[in-house]
């Protein structure tokens, strides 16, 4: 009787807590100005935009830049690099042995606030990449690689909108 | 003499337009053109994810969507428009890519948007494997009119038409 007495005040308390988080975190995002949610959009789209351009040009220090210090980012094996200087350090170490051209698409961007200094975000994109041959480029592509689904945390810092984790989804692949 | 009378009135509906339209400052063009494309994103998520209340609430509460000859009126049939589906959906991706938003007054707009869809033939989920297909499924053009409402900038009427179709082909 005791334990079940101990577990429903457990569950009530639990709720109380899930409950008054929840309401203090819309209440906060319901408390941004127009210009505030206008400027959280704009600068988490561009974190958007970034990741795709430093990634196509393979440049680590920019890319790993793009996330808080502690930033994390989980690889589609699941596996999370977490932090800018292992994130650059992994960027460094992907295959670059033959001549590759690459273009993520970023496409549709969903950005919603959670409160003044943290937003929620999808995004999608497709990928197209080929080898560059001899003769350079264009490089010949018949169709997209990939199509996934990217969701993302941003925190707002000292230095900016950042991205403080990011996992994505692999929806669609090309056969070849 | 009908015919003078319409095209008087629709060069004084355009122009008192224009002149509403000019007397947005760059900021609010912007903030209206910031908020509209959210609504779009919206729009897709809500769709691909088949989450029907938000894909609803997208739309005012007299908003029309208009897929084929079909006319969903209202929020109502609009969330229906999703609960029809089958559930679980579905990989579908609506990627929106050019849209251009066109602020009429302080308080309605246009777009014009395309986007590539990717539509698979089963859910994807994390861990899942991915959908192997070769192409896009279709390319549409999408026209949208906003509004703002008590609940902020809202879609209040939305169509497309296809304008590229496949290979996009589900193997």
């Amino acid at each position: 009787m005791n334990s079940i007495f101990r577990r429903s005040i457990a569950s009530i308390t639990y709720l109380f807590v899930i409950f008054i988080s929840t309401s203090s975190t819309l209440q906060a995002a319901d408390e941004l100005t127009q210009d505030e949610l206008v400027a959280m959009i704009i600068g988490c789209e561009r974190l958007e935009h970034d990741y795709a351009i430093y990634r196509d040009r393979g440049d680590a220090e920019a890319f790993a830049n793009i996330f808080t210090e502690d930033g994390e980012w989980a690889r589609s094996n699941g596996r999370i690099i977490k932090g800018r200087e292992v994130i650059s350090e992994y960027v460094n170490s992907l295959d670059r042995s033959e001549p590759e051209a690459h273009m993520q698409l970023t496409g549709t961007v969903q950005i919603k606030p959670v409160d003044a200094t943290t937003a929620n975000g999808i995004s999608y994109a497709i990928v197209l990449e080929a080898p560059i041959t001899e003769a350079g480029l264009p490089a010949t592509n018949n169709a997209f690689q990939v199509g996934s689904e990217s969701r993302s945390v941003y925190k707002l810092t000292d230095d900016g909108w950042k991205i403080a984790k990011r996992e994505y989804t692999t929806l669609f692949v090309d056969p070849e | 003499m009908r015919n003078s009378k319409y095209l008087l009135l629709g060069t004084s509906l355009l122009f008192a337009s224009i002149a509403v339209s000019a007397d947005l400052t760059v900021k609010d063009r912007n903030t209206i053109e910031v908020l509209c494309k959210q609504l779009l994103a919206d729009y897709a998520i809500y769709r691909d994810h088949l989450d029907a209340d938000g894909f609803a609430n997208t739309f005012s509460e007299d908003g029309t969507l208009l897929i084929g000859s079909e006319t969903y009126r209202g929020r109502q049939a609009i969330r229906k428009n999703i609960t029809d589906r089958p559930h679980p959906g579905s990989a579908h991706m609506v990627m929106f890519t050019t849209t251009q938003i066109t602020p009429i007054s302080a308080t309605e707009a246009t777009g014009i948007s395309s986007a590539l869809i990717l539509n698979g033939n089963r859910p994807v989920g994390i861990g899942d494997k991915p959908i192997q297909m070769r192409g896009i499924s279709v390319a549409n053009e999408y026209h949208t009119n906003f509004k703002l409402t008590d609940e902020g900038w809202k879609i209040s009427h939305l169509e497309f038409s296809t304008v590229f179709r496949g290979p996009g082909y589900v193997q």
